[in-house]
């Protein structure tokens, strides 16, 4: 009884540092998702004039679930769920101004809008990338010896 | 249709109206809707149409701007080439003409902003309605190279969408080619016109001729709204390839075509062997005469 009140102790202390890693690579995911549908959208737009909410429907099997939950939101308008365990406001403004800025220009305007929004993620992904070094990684490194620790300790 | 464009309550008005019978419906920014039914124009009120101003629907700007949102799909880099020429085409050959703003830079215009009138013009199918004149342009299952003409709004564009289905249908010799500056003749792609007919749609006449006859050998190239001054090297250099041209062209009579400058040129060198006039006063479509390269009338 005592060996598996343990080992449910020990997988839990575990999994709360796989959460906290997986926080800063579902957010890395979220910008590196943005950065691949601005080059996506700078192509397909300065090539065949596609309309945006087609670029976005065709391509979104390339994005990972949380994304296409965002483009869902704040795009398309199909789901209101403005909640996001990844985000922070600051975070969800940059991704909603940009996306309420598509589709309002011509295509000389779209594409250095896209282009301006597409360098900001860029900038914000170099940041989320030492981040996660750091930090990110650290969590289920933390979170595997601790489980370990009390193991040992309790046994 | 109007569902997808208007809000509920105008789609819901225009749906008291029977829409075979409604040409245009015209948006102004706070003013009345007008709507062009059968060729008459009224006021729409929220029982359908009435000629009391007092009864109309006033239209609010932001009406104007989400149609146009809605026509570009929340993109107006895709429409603004459109938007510049002063149309957008929509689907099923819905063509809906803007006025605003033009936003200029170094002489060529940008786009069009502040948009506050727009003015939808809905095609309608009539079938056989180019059969009167068919038997005058069509010989032997050869065809003849002919120039529709007649005012805005009296039925140039049905009579040759008409007449592409008929040819299509009748002889599956003929090769079709048909360039579609507007979207007007196929509906951007929605409107079967026959199953031997090839669409080169939103292309410059120049270019669709120059590259749709070396490319597709039609037997026929099929275009909307000509003009004389511009496009008339193009069907001469298309008609010394051999290929038949079926053309439209903003005139009321033949007359009101002899008064244009480059007609003579036209004329002497008998590009067109035949001249189809239509008017509206038995409705759009009307025949009134098919002509001859020397102008006499072989149907009226």
């Amino acid at each position: 009884m005592k060996l598996i009140f343990l080992i449910i102790v020990c997988l839990a202390v575990f999994y709360i540092g796989y959460l906290f890693s997986s926080y800063y690579k579902k957010k890395l995911q979220i910008f590196h998702d943005l950065e691949q549908m601005c080059d996506i959208l700078e192509n397909q737009i300065r090539f065949k004039k596609e309309v945006a909410a087609k670029i976005i429907a065709d391509n979104r099997y390339l994005f990972s679930n949380e994304f296409n939950s965002l483009i869902d939101t704040y795009f398309f308008k199909t789901s209101f769920n403005e909640l996001n365990l990844y985000l922070s406001e600051k975070e969800l403004n940059l991704i909603k101004t940009f996306f309420d800025s598509i589709g309002m220009s011509d295509v000389e305007g779209e594409l250095n809008n896209i282009k301006a929004h597409s360098q900001q993620f860029k900038m914000y992904n170099l940041e989320l990338k030492t981040k996660n070094e750091k930090v990110g990684e650290l969590g289920i490194k933390l979170g595997s010896l601790c489980a370990l620790l009390i193991f040992i300790i309790f046994i | 249709m109007f569902k997808q464009l208007l809000p509920i309550n105008l789609a819901t008005a225009l749906s008291e109206i029977n829409f075979n019978l409604i040409n245009e419906v015209r948006l102004r920014a706070n003013k009345p809707i007008v709507v062009n039914v059968a060729g008459k124009c009224f006021y729409l009120s929220n029982i359908g149409v009435t000629s009391k101003a007092s009864e109309a629907i006033i239209c609010d700007a932001g009406i104007i701007s989400g149609l146009i949102k809605i026509v570009s799909n929340n993109s107006l880099y895709s429409i603004n080439d459109q938007l510049i020429n002063g149309y957008v085409p929509y689907i099923g050959g819905v063509r809906i003409g803007v006025a605003g703003e033009v936003v200029s830079e170094h002489g060529n215009i940008k786009t069009v902003k502040n948009i506050t009138s727009v003015n939808i013009r809905i095609p309608h199918l009539i079938k056989n309605c180019s059969l009167s004149a068919y038997g005058s342009l069509v010989n032997n299952g050869c065809v003849y190279s002919t120039l529709i003409l007649s005012s805005p709004g009296a039925g140039k564009t049905t009579f040759v969408k008409d007449l592409i289905m008929q040819l299509s249908k009748r002889n599956l010799n003929l090769s079709i080619l048909v360039v579609d500056e507007r979207g007007e003749l196929s509906g951007s792609n929605s409107i079967n016109l026959g199953d031997n007919v090839d669409v080169i749609l939103n292309s410059t006449k120049k270019f669709a001729f120059q590259n749709g006859i070396r490319s597709l050998n039609p037997d026929v190239v099929v275009t909307d709204e000509i003009n004389l001054d511009s496009d008339l090297e193009t069907i001469e250099e298309a008609l010394t390839c051999g290929v038949k041209v079926i053309a439209t062209i903003h005139a009321k009579n033949i007359n009101d075509l002899k008064n244009k400058k480059s007609f003579a040129m036209l004329l002497n060198k008998q590009l067109f062997n035949r001249y189809v006039v239509l008017n509206n006063s038995c409705g759009p479509g009307t025949l009134e005469g098919v002509y001859n390269e020397s102008m006499s009338c072989v149907c009226c």
